[in-house]
């Protein structure tokens, strides 16, 4: 009964239990009553907490203190020809590829902090089948574990969050280094689905206070991003990979 | 998207949800000023990666998990230095309250935040994420990638330990009280004894 209270009214179980207290009588009744009332107090009583003065003012003004940094762009002048055009072009791509480098920084600072910060796994196995099945039910694309156990070990994996996007998480050792592999879509975060292997190392020091870096690639319409302690336990794999 | 219109959008998840998140912040922690520095580092990281915003009715959502990665990273920081947090097992067979000051009236809130502070974080953090976030057990079982069950069961048992401990401290007031009303003047321990 008390589990069931928790439920949203609508929730099966909870209507099932609902016509059990009923069927059972007035004492029944009472205590799931009190129960409720007990549940709606406790919301009430959390909420007594007075937020400090000024603490809208103080976050507002954030934007002014931590200015976000803007993608170069280069610009090419061409004469009048038909160059102007393929100049154009090659800035075209340029800027693209600067956006994309700006968002591989906020991807790779959102997986550095779930690394540091979330241990556990849901699955707890070293066989990629078994992750990988796991995974799948979890999500809404294709799960893929790449061939990394040659040289790092499976310790399971579980589905979580970047920002507000589903991604799934496995998570690796080799001796006393800890890896996380992150396999999401690359439309979920605006990026195309060619990306060249490359590490990143997100230029915020207060997220990045190791020297955690993110080795990212592409398979098929998913990303990949691979955290790591230290750049050079990244320039292994990259080079096998 | 332009700075402007970055910032308009700030703006707008600060004025709706940062006192919601100060409140959880602060049952999560018990401090005012841990809470006020774990939701100015979560605006922070939220500013800094609002291109990762795709939609911003989910901003809500958004920021009360950067919140809870930031707490998960002060809670890591300062592990060494927190009195340990009882587990909900020793916590259930003993709740007494414990004062270093006699003289001391627990309020309800002060209760709260004692028994909020003894619970363990894996009991916490979805009792929290259901009862103060707002989310359903369905939606904080998929945040923290655990089945729902195991939600249920830990809401339910954190939910026993707060109304016990509650409990206590309303009749450990009343104790009081009553020997307060027969004798004026005299400051009497606290019942339940000292741990």
């Amino acid at each position: 009964m008390e589990e069931a209270a928790l439920l949203p009214t609508e929730d099966p179980m909870r209507r099932e239990i609902e016509t059990r207290i009923v069927e059972a009588g007035t004492w029944a009744e009472k205590e799931w009553l009190e129960l409720l009332q007990s549940d709606e107090q406790l919301r009430l009583d959390l909420q007594r907490v007075a937020a400090p003065a000024g603490l809208d003012e103080k976050l507002t003004a954030i934007p002014d203190e931590v200015p976000i940094p803007l993608p170069s762009r280069r610009f090419w002048i061409y004469p009048a020809t038909a160059a102007a055009m393929l100049l154009l072009t090659v800035g075209v791509l340029q800027l693209l590829e600067s956006q994309n480098e700006g968002r591989l920084n906020t991807i790779a600072m959102l997986a550095i902090s779930n690394h540091q910060n979330i241990d556990y796994v849901s699955i707890d196995s070293d066989k990629e089948g078994e992750v990988e099945d796991h995974l799948a039910r979890k999500v809404e694309f294709d799960v893929r574990i790449p061939a990394l156990a040659k040289h790092l070990q499976l310790k399971g994996g579980r589905k979580c969050g970047l920002g507000t996007q589903d991604v799934v998480c496995s998570r690796w050792v080799k001796g006393d280094r800890k890896y996380s592999l992150y396999q999401f879509c690359c439309k979920d975060f605006g990026l195309p689905g060619d990306i060249l292997k490359q590490i990143v190392i997100p230029k915020f020091p207060s997220v990045s206070n190791k020297e955690y870096s993110v080795l990212f690639w592409t398979e098929g319409n998913c990303a990949y991003a691979l955290v790591a302690d230290r750049p050079e336990h990244l320039k292994e794999i990259q080079d096998i990979l | 998207m332009k700075q402007a219109e970055r910032k308009d959008l700030y703006s707008e998840l600060v004025s709706k949800h940062a006192t919601d998140l100060y409140r959880f912040a602060y049952r999560l922690c018990g401090r005012e000023d841990v809470a006020e520095d774990l939701v100015q580092e979560a605006f922070t990281e939220a500013w800094r990666s609002f291109d990762s915003l795709r939609e911003i009715s989910k901003g809500r959502a958004w920021l009360f998990q950067i919140l809870r990665h930031r707490y998960s990273h002060w809670m890591r920081d300062n592990s060494r230095r927190l009195h340990p947090e009882a587990g909900i097992e020793e916590a259930e067979n003993d709740a007494r309250i414990s004062s270093p000051d006699h003289t001391d009236e627990l309020s309800r809130q002060e209760a709260l935040g004692r028994a909020l502070g003894a619970l363990e974080d894996r009991y916490k953090e979805p009792f929290l994420m259901v009862f103060q976030e707002g989310l359903s057990c369905k939606e904080a079982a998929a945040s923290l990638d655990v089945p729902l069950g195991t939600v249920l069961s830990r809401i339910h048992r954190a939910r026993k330990f707060l109304r016990k401990f509650l409990k206590k401290s309303e009749e450990d007031e009343d104790n009081i009280n009553q020997i307060r009303s027969r004798e004026p003047g005299i400051t009497p321990f606290r019942m339940g004894g000292q741990s």
